[in-house]
């Protein structure tokens, strides 16, 4: 399967092991730094993560949790495009130096035209075009 | 669903090299169609059409003057795609900058109590 797009995000949280497990799997917690949601700490359970719609996002990802390998561990599948077969979002837990390092990623095959895009290395052209009309395109770094 | 399905037009309408090209090469003046075919190695119909499939993602705009078409880049759709690829990335750093401050508050504050 071509994986198309691969957001990796590396954090180091000043926080015991235990913790940090027990904010991304507790539902009174994840309502605090995600969304209210019926979550259940069980490889298998599915929830849905509802909101406001905005451009990008139709207002609703199906999510089910595929791997719980406490307090280390969490894959999540995140469906939340019409166009394109879930995304998958890995939660990697390590302590480090009396902290946790965190990385999370997304990865996943976008839009099929979207997925051609970014094979072709389209961004590249993004800020050309844009800059040729003085427009400046957010670009993700 | 529309916008939806507009972004999805301005990513097939630039997905196609010839079309990119196209877009390039407008910049900011106003081309006709046989200015945009010189040098391409294409036929007019050919990059009449490319223009169209342009012209219906909104990327291009025409002003029709006697039997001539003359094109204009409109780069206001270009925005949507550059912020679909930009979301993804805001939306998870948003979180995690959430879930850091709550798990770093709650130790401090579980490391005072035991003080």
């Amino acid at each position: 399967m071509l994986q198309a797009i691969e957001l990796r995000i590396e954090r180091r949280i000043e926080a015991s092991l235990a913790t940090v497990w027990a904010c991304i799997t507790t539902p009174e917690l994840i309502a605090h730094w995600f969304f209210t949601v019926d979550f259940k700490p069980v490889a298998g359970h599915r929830f849905t993560v509802t909101g406001a719609s905005v451009p990008g996002w139709r207002g609703w990802t199906n999510v089910e949790i595929l791997e719980l390998e406490p307090p280390h561990r969490m894959v999540w599948k995140f469906d939340c495009v019409d166009e394109a077969p879930p995304s998958r979002v890995t939660f990697d837990l390590t302590e480090e130096g009396g902290g946790v390092r965190l990385v999370l990623t997304h990865e996943g095959e976008v839009p099929a035209r979207t997925r051609q895009l970014l094979k072709e290395g389209w961004s590249s052209y993004l800020p050309r075009l844009a800059g040729l009309a003085g427009l400046a395109a957010k670009m993700p770094s | 669903m529309a916008r939806g399905s507009a972004a999805h037009d301005v990513f097939g309408a630039i997905a196609d090299p010839t079309r990119r090209r196209i877009l390039e090469r407008l910049g900011n003046t106003e081309r006709s169609v046989n200015e945009l075919t010189a040098g391409t190695g294409l036929t007019t119909s050919a990059i009449s059409l490319h223009l169209q499939v342009l012209l219906r993602a909104g990327l291009v705009s025409r002003r029709v003057a006697g039997r001539h078409r003359f094109y204009r880049l409109d780069p206001a759709p270009l925005r949507d795609v550059a912020d679909w690829a930009a979301q993804l990335s805001a939306f998870w750093a948003h979180n995690l900058d959430r879930l850091q401050q709550l798990a770093e508050e709650k130790d401090a504050s579980s490391n005072r109590t035991e003080d």
